[in-house]
């Protein structure tokens, strides 16, 4: 049972169901080593340099997970840069 | 400095959900509200060292110690990798920390208020989960309570998040506003009508997630299940708790209008249910917890519907956070057989010890564990 009382499973399920690209081994993000291939494998993003590094993989999954891709809720003042 | 110095291995469970009925006979048991953040240049818990990991319950354990912020004051710290198996369980009944936060490993840390209606759980799926849950429907209050220590915590900590995508999560699920809210509906009614699956629809239509009691994959206790916010992109928190809301009524109005139906043709059927779970209580001498909820459920609608079974509200919620069902999942595999058969042949006392105590109308109090 893999219980984190909301539909986290959600993320897994999407990359699962996606064609991995091929050389996905070889696109890494430079801050968490987390490669593509490991993102389509386990679902779950490595750090928050990942939303940047697989912009276009997360640009897609949120778009097929929640109906769009923006956040349009709170906000805070020391944002990080990203 | 060690801000866990006074963590504590003993929990106390009496979470507000259970001690504060807001009404008689509620659909809605409690709310509950959850919002996800991370710390900016640290791995995600998943793929994080022991030392990352020790890293943050470090930063977030100062970041609360600032006592002049009114909400940190009454926290109190659980180290929860030092908890007892039995504890890790009732925590999680209680749904003060999820069962995959007690699973995952060492630097595992909760952080629980006095009276039990919020909570920060360190080092889950991401670094923080903020939560609040409250008794019966309230949430904007649950809303208002999470935002709160969010705000609080926000001054304090570098918080991960992107300009367009929001607070950045380790499951794209929760990217966005990082907020789940659902609510645990106690659902009898339509279960006995076999209307579950209609109910489930129409509240799935209005975008909502159905599940057990413990959330995803987990097992249906005593037709007690949950609702939440399916989508947490695109949204506005406000919209998010407006639609839950109305989900939430519906419900109400659905199991209110079963209990009706019932109370109107199906009392001699109710009746002998009521009957036949009580010899089977009286009789047990193990019950899973699938098994005692199920029962119990069964003797809280009869109670309901006027027939005198003494399962009260209260006694329902109480049982439904003593009943130490996920122990097979936290009990380490030589340990599993073992406790498993301990807890299912706990519980057929427990029961038979509280209805009772219910019948000579003495009121329980929860005490530590």
């Amino acid at each position: 049972m893999n219980e984190t009382d909301g539909p986290d499973g959600g993320g897994v399920g999407y990359f699962s169901d996606a064609q991995e690209p091929d050389g996905s081994e070889l696109i890494k993000c430079e801050q968490c080593g987390t490669s593509l291939h490991d993102l389509y494998k386990d679902g779950r993003m490595g750090c928050a340099d990942c939303y940047v590094t697989f912009k276009s993989q997360v640009h897609r999954a949120l778009i097929v997970l929640h109906g769009a891709y923006a956040h349009i809720g709170k906000s805070i003042n020391n944002a990080s840069g990203y | 400095m060690d801000p866990f110095k006074r963590a504590s291995n003993q929990p106390v469970i009496t979470p507000a959900w259970i001690s504060d009925p807001v009404m008689d006979d509620p659909v809605i048991l409690s709310t509950r509200l959850r919002l996800a953040r991370n710390l900016d240049h640290y791995p995600f818990p998943h793929i994080a060292s022991d030392t990352v990991l020790r890293e943050v319950t470090l930063a977030v354990g100062l970041a609360t110690q600032d006592r002049r912020v009114k909400s940190f004051r009454s926290l109190r710290s659980v180290d929860i990798s030092g908890s007892s198996d039995a504890d890790k369980a009732a925590l999680v009944d209680s749904h003060l920390v999820s069962l995959l936060h007690v699973t995952s490993g060492q630097h595992r840390v909760a952080l629980i208020d006095e009276k039990h209606t919020v909570s920060i759980m360190i080092n889950e799926e991401d670094h923080i989960r903020i939560q609040a849950i409250l008794p019966g429907l309230m949430p904007d209050t649950a809303w208002q309570d999470a935002d709160r220590l969010d705000d609080a915590l926000s001054q304090r900590l570098p918080i991960a998040y992107h300009n367009v995508y929001g607070y950045m999560t380790a499951s794209l699920a929760n990217a966005g506003t990082g907020m789940r809210v659902s609510v645990m509906a106690h659902l009898p009614g339509l279960a006995f009508l076999e209307k579950l699956s209609a109910t489930w629809q129409a509240a799935r239509a209005l975008g909502t997630t159905v599940r057990g009691l413990y959330g995803e994959g987990g097992e249906q206790h005593g037709d007690v299940y949950q609702f939440s916010n399916s989508t947490s992109v695109g949204q506005t928190e406000r919209q998010i708790l407006g639609r839950l809301k109305s989900v939430a009524m519906f419900l109400e109005s659905e199991e209110e209008s079963a209990r009706h139906v019932i109370r109107s043709v199906r009392m001699n059927d109710v009746l002998s249910m009521a009957d036949l779970a009580q010899e089977r209580l009286k009789h047990a001498t193990a019950l899973t917890a699938a098994d005692a909820m199920s029962l119990l459920s069964t003797l809280r609608l009869a109670e309901m519907l006027g027939i005198k079974t003494y399962v009260s509200h209260r006694m329902f919620c109480e049982m439904l956070a003593s009943m130490r069902g996920s122990i097979g999942s936290i009990a380490n595999k030589k340990n599993r057989a073992r406790d498993v058969f301990y807890e299912d042949t706990r519980r057929p006392a427990l029961l038979r010890n509280r209805l009772r105590q219910e019948r000579a109308g003495v009121h329980f109090t929860a005490r530590p564990l």
